[in-house]
């Protein structure tokens, strides 16, 4: 019978509950460990005020026509439990990346691809029993995406009883197969200028010909010392901090804070951005600041000014608009999750 | 460096898994059926936790099975081994490795068994290998046998048909993105993303 390896191991259904907001990346997946910060690159930090980019107006040829972003859609429908009895979630994910092309004042899709998986914590269960379920799943045409397990120690993964910790792993690590395909977007056509969704590091990309620009709209790193904070704090829309250098292992970057919305009744970190561009086009550029001020203008004019989208206040229009693209894409997650109930015979 | 002769014998006996097993296609979606190929050797396999010789003297114990002559009383950790004799076969892989790994550990002591196992009256064949003569990566510095065994592995759970037709696929789609081609391949093939990449640099894909 197929779909043994569900009857083996418990697999049962999962009744719908809302998803939870996404963390970025599963533990231990290609983490930017050795991040360092030079907070002088543009001047001392004792000398750090708001510039104002309103002035510095972007070359027609330095504004950006393309827009990257990734999305994933999912739901954990079944759960499992390994010999040791750990529960073990199955999730049922749509991913794809997008590229989104202006060409004068309309915007386009340039390519977009999709991509249907199960993902599953696969390392606790007898690789045969895995092998097996992958074969039968394939056979319907779905993917198995064998995730991780969490980390239980600096140098050691394992299954965990706790179902929100194995949950959440399992969602997480889905991303960097949803980033996999941002990647295609992204290199579908090199050397124009682009802008992305989120950090740059991420790819595997040779940046030093090309202006591409990674917008982050969720702050978890803090790179500021007291001083840098009290600018930030300071910004008003149009206005940025100075430009510091993240050396990491992947894509070192020049990047600094960008404020696009808020008033002074806002919270003080209200549409902050953090922008990153390639230190290494940066140095090729011959390290020129007016650059950075060009395309913080340029982001500052695409900002979205929809007062129905949530995350507005950080967002890039033409990035909303690739979001609402791909999602068009995606089938109605629902029937999907049937359809995997009714060829498992869950 | 790795001759013609090597080569042939690989994929000679990568095909003769195959034929013997009965096993699908390499158009079949999915990962190759290892489970199969190791069963129509009656080979026995099994994960075991924290591997090494005398994990393995405990379970052949268990199991009734006389171990091997010259089995040393060693807890040094192995990712695979492999004990066979006119009597049957053996193949352990380590439970605490990821599960890629395990696939290719399992693979590679395979590739023990039908490239270096001649089976013979009193003979008498082990293989404990550690992590690192497992390499999922080419690694030059390694003997002959594991090197020619780590090559077995990657031809047998990477097949070239299969490589080649999700690389072409990729293509279709506009998507020359390397990184993508490794996910697809370790997704689809349940191998690592490491020996995905070193497959598709071995036939020149990416």
């Amino acid at each position: 019978m197929s779909f043994e390896f569900l009857r083996e191991f418990g697999g049962r259904r999962l009744g719908q509950a809302p998803d939870q907001p996404l963390m970025m990346g599963a533990d231990g997946d290609e983490p930017e460990v050795d991040d360092r910060v030079d907070l002088a690159l543009e001047c001392p930090t004792d000398e750090w005020q708001p510039i104002d980019v309103t002035p510095f107006q972007p070359a027609p040829e330095e504004m950006p026509t393309r827009f990257i972003d990734g999305c994933y859609e999912g739901e954990t429908l079944a759960w499992l439990q390994d010999r040791e009895g750990h529960p073990i979630p199955l999730r049922l994910a749509q991913i794809g990346g997008v590229c989104i092309r202006s060409v004068g004042r309309t915007l386009g899709r340039e390519t977009a691809i999709l991509d249907r998986v199960v993902a599953m914590i696969a390392d606790p269960f007898p690789w045969e029993a895995v092998e097996s379920f992958a074969t039968d799943l394939a056979a319907h045409g779905i993917r198995l995406l064998p995730v991780s397990p969490p980390k239980i120690s600096e140098d050691r993964r394992a299954a965990v009883f706790d179902f929100q910790r194995m949950h959440e792993q399992t969602r997480n690590g889905v991303i960097p197969a949803m980033e996999a395909l941002e990647e295609v977007a992204l290199c579908h056509t090199m050397g124009v200028p682009t802008v992305v969704d989120g950090r740059l590091g991420r790819f595997r990309c040779d940046f030093d010909d090309w202006d591409v620009v990674g917008v982050i709209k969720r702050q978890q790193e803090n790179y500021l010392d007291a001083a840098g904070w009290r600018v930030l704090y300071r910004l008003q829309p149009g206005e940025r901090t100075p430009a510091f250098e993240v050396r990491s292992k992947e894509t070192p970057v020049v990047s600094w804070y960008l404020k696009l919305a808020g008033d002074h009744h806002s919270l003080p970190n209200w549409g902050v951005v953090r922008v990153e561009y390639p230190l290494t086009r940066f140095q090729r550029l011959g390290r020129e600041f007016a650059k950075i001020n060009r395309i913080s203008h340029a982001l500052f004019q695409i900002r979205s000014r929809r007062a129905s989208y949530s995350r507005t206040p950080v967002s890039m229009e033409p990035i909303v608009r690739a979001e609402e693209s791909l999602k068009s894409l995606f089938a109605p997650l629902r029937p999907l999750c049937h359809h995997f109930y009714r060829v498992t015979n869950l | 460096m790795t001759d013609v002769s090597e080569s042939e014998r690989i994929a000679e006996a990568v095909r003769r898994a195959m034929a013997t097993a009965e096993a699908p296609a390499a158009k079949s979606p999915g990962p190759v059926p290892l489970r199969e190929l190791i069963a129509a050797f009656d080979l026995i396999h099994d994960e075991v936790p924290g591997l090494n010789c005398r994990q393995v003297a405990r379970w052949l114990e268990r199991a009734g099975v006389p171990p091997p002559r010259d089995l040393p009383d060693d807890d040094g950790p192995l990712a695979g081994y492999l004990f066979a004799n006119n009597r049957g076969a053996y193949i352990f892989v380590n439970k605490d490795d990821a599960l890629p790994r395990r696939r290719f550990s399992a693979a590679h002591e395979l590739g023990h068994y039908l490239l270096h196992f001649e089976p013979g009256e009193e003979v008498e064949f082990v293989q404990g290998d550690e992590q690192e003569m497992i390499a999922e990566e080419p690694e030059e510095a390694l003997g002959v046998m594991e090197r020619e065994a780590n090559r077995f592995a990657a031809e047998l759970l990477m097949p070239e048909a299969t490589c080649r037709r999700l690389h072409r696929e990729a293509r279709e789609q506009h998507a020359h993105s390397p990184r993508y081609l490794e996910h697809r391949i370790a997704g689809e093939l349940l191998v690592s993303r490491e020996a995905a990449r070193w497959r598709l640099r071995s036939l020149k894909l990416i």
